[in-house]
């Protein structure tokens, strides 16, 4: 019994212009993630893991090849398209969690949700919901400032999954984290996974890989299958090389 | 949409100090303008009080000689016949009139004695049935004229109390023969104003204006006047209308009834237009402050502008709650509302406080300087939706450039 398909990605290739020149930055992707999967990728800094995840997560467009999401070829997507699909279909958890300082936790899982215009009184029920599940339900008018990192990881993850999407996308989620709050996000994933949320994400950190029950490495550009992953990690996530 | 006003307003309440300068060049504009408008409103409200009175519509209609009332006393008048019973009639008979009175008159009394006693100042009228209404007299002890004065040539007399005052002090006049010209009248009664058309005194100014239009009043049956006066003379009219806004019209159409009996042409029977006149020198004052309005208006540009410039850091600073925003599913045209409605929510709280600023400043100008001021409430609501107006113009470029920021490279943004 085969699952559902949720992303597929054929042959596809990014680059960026750089001055005159082009950098291709992903090289022959070739991807094909199943409703309940769990996948890690893991590869060195600069090798362009951040710009696979903004392509699955249609915050940005391939330069060539095929992305079918969700049965839907989103190429020819329009902005308001995008926009609506990742409000309903795609959730998103960053390395530095990206809550806003001036709403409280409640309030900012309740971002998507006035998104998707839900009526106020509802909105706060279903994130007092949400918060709850990610054991928060005592820091609920807590502000950003007022968490610490894991507690504003947990809410991060609350506002991602607020409107049930298809696919949770994940890039370094523990990486701003001490080992045992790390712990404890991991958990949290594993448990939504058991629940039937399809996650991807990304990590340096070899042990959290293990935690997914598929693993890819991104090298150059290039991914590749589950099998060469069983190399040896790059571990070293602090030399950041970001060009800005 | 009330969502986004909360937003808004939580966003702008968590940099007080900065949104109270970025609102400081609107608010400086609208207080500017609001008290010159409500020094205007306050001027012109003033000129209207003090030209035509409180309740009072009265149009006077005076024979003039080019461009000077005629004084009668300097003799008889040629080219110009009494004003019969039938203009008197068709007079009252017109739209909007009320009442109309034809009376002969002069503003020197020093022909008017008690025993002895010289009435000073003052003024005598030579009056007809109509004219204790058509001014809001009321006789108040006594009686008024009636049909046998004016048949048997009765010689009496009606006294204002500032009349009574000086010719009969402390005693009671009624029944006392007083002089006019030689000739004994009898006072049958005393008149005062009635008290809705007491004009309203507010300072010196006002109670000395009153009291040189009360003091002294005369009146005798005009029926008398030649006993006086020696000639029958054209008389002139006070014409009431119903409501201020018909004067002007009711004073022409009088003025061209009156001016039939008028051969002569250097006469003319001219309405005294006091709205028309009130308007004109409201005018005046309006020409003068227009110009200080658009110097107010070039501040409110330039708060406009600096809101603009403020707008602009604003989005660059939030660029990665843009991303975020985007990222998390809000279209563009999400953002774009998110930064218009707290550019027009700043400029309208801008617009509130400059409105109140404004009222204190007007209130201050009127103590220091004297001048009246009128609140007008349109003139706030105006205000108020302009500075709103202002915000969402010159949001609009800051909150374009917000909703076009690429996710990623805000996202990426450090
Ligand atoms: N908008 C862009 N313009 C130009 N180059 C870009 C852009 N975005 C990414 N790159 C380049 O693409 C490459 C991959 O970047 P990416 O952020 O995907 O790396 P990464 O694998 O996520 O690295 P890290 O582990 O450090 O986060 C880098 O060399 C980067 O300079
Ligand atoms: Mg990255």
């Amino acid at each position: 019994m085969e699952a559902k398909q949720i992303l597929l990605m054929k042959d596809v290739y990014k680059d960026f212009p750089q001055g005159d020149l082009t950098v291709n930055v992903l090289k022959h992707i070739n991807l094909n993630v199943s409703e309940g999967d769990y996948v890690a990728i893991t590869g060195p800094s600069g090798s362009g893991k951040t710009t696979l995840m903004n392509l699955m997560g249609c915050l940005d467009t391939v330069t060539s090849g095929k992305m079918i999401f969700d049965g839907e070829d989103v190429s020819t997507y329009t902005d308001n398209q995008l926009s609506d699909l990742r409000l309903k279909k795609i959730g998103f958890v960053f390395q530095t969690f990206e809550l806003l300082g001036q709403k409280t936790a409640l309030k900012n899982v309740c971002m998507p949700l006035s998104f998707a215009d839900i009526p106020k009184k509802e909105q706060i029920e279903r994130a007092e919901e949400a918060l709850e599940k990610v054991g928060l339900s005592d820091r609920m008018d807590f502000r950003p400032n007022q968490l610490s990192g894991g507690q504003k990881q947990r809410v991060a993850i609350a506002r991602a999954m607020i409107l049930k999407p298809r696919i949770l996308l994940a890039d370094e989620p523990t990486g701003a984290l001490d080992s045992a709050s790390g712990a404890q996000v991991m958990d949290l994933f594993s448990k939504l996974n058991e629940e039937g949320t399809t996650i991807i994400m990304i990590t340096h950190d070899r042990d959290v890989a293990s935690r997914a029950k598929r693993r890819a490495l991104m090298k150059d550009g290039i991914l590749s299958s589950e099998d060469t992953a069983l190399v040896p990690l790059h571990r070293s996530g602090e030399g950041d090389e970001h060009e800005s | 949409m009330k969502e986004n006003f909360l937003e808004a307003l939580q966003e702008i309440l968590s940099h007080k100090m900065r949104s109270f300068l970025t609102m400081l060049g609107v608010i400086i504009g609208i207080a500017s303008i609001i008290s010159i408008v409500s020094t205007i409103k306050g001027t012109n409200d003033r000129i209207m009080q003090d030209l035509v009175g409180k309740g009072n519509n009265n149009v006077t209609i005076a024979l003039y000689r080019g461009n000077t009332p005629v004084d009668f006393e300097e003799g008889s008048i040629s080219g110009v016949s009494l004003v019969s019973s039938g203009q008197m009639e068709r007079i009252r008979e017109l739209d909007h009139v009320e009442d109309a009175t034809f009376f002969n008159h002069r503003e020197s009394v020093y022909n008017v004695s008690a025993g002895g006693v010289l009435l000073d100042s003052g003024a005598i009228y030579g009056i007809d049935d109509h004219f204790l209404n058509t001014c809001g007299y009321a006789v108040y002890r006594g009686r008024r004229f009636v049909e046998a004065d004016r048949i048997n040539h009765n010689k009496v007399a009606l006294l204002d109390s500032a009349a009574s005052d000086v010719l009969f002090p402390g005693r009671d006049p009624l029944g006392k023969t007083i002089e006019i010209s030689g000739e004994p009248f009898i006072v049958v009664g005393l008149i005062q104003k009635e008290s809705e058309y007491q004009p309203a005194i507010e300072n010196l100014t006002d109670y000395e204006t009153y009291m040189e239009q009360s003091y002294g009043m005369v009146l005798i049956p005009s029926a008398d006047w030649g006993i006086t006066y020696l000639f029958d003379e054209p008389q002139n009219a006070y014409v009431r209308a119903d409501t201020t806004e018909n004067m002007s019209a009711v004073g022409k159409a009088a003025q061209k009834i009156l001016q039939e009996s008028v051969s002569s042409s250097d006469l003319s029977y001219v309405a005294e237009d006091l709205v028309e006149e009130a308007k004109e020198q409201q005018q005046l004052t309006a020409s003068t402050n227009r110009l200080l309005i658009w110097v107010a208006g070039i501040s409110l540009l330039v708060g406009g502008i600096g809101v603009m410039n403020i707008m602009l850091v604003s989005v660059t600073e939030r660029t990665r709650e843009i991303g975020l925003r985007r990222s998390l599913g809000a279209r563009k045209r999400r953002i774009l509302l998110q930064f218009l409605t707290e550019s027009a929510v700043l400029t309208s709280l801008g617009g509130i406080f400059g409105v109140l600023m404004g009222l204190i400043m007007a209130q201050v100008i009127s103590k220091l300087s004297g001048v009246e001021v009128g609140i007008s409430l349109p003139a706030i609501a105006i205000a108020v939706v302009f500075s709103m107006v202002i915000g969402i113009v010159f949001g609009l470029l800051p909150s374009i450039k917000a909703a076009n920021l690429n996710p990623i490279d805000a996202l990426r943004r450090e």
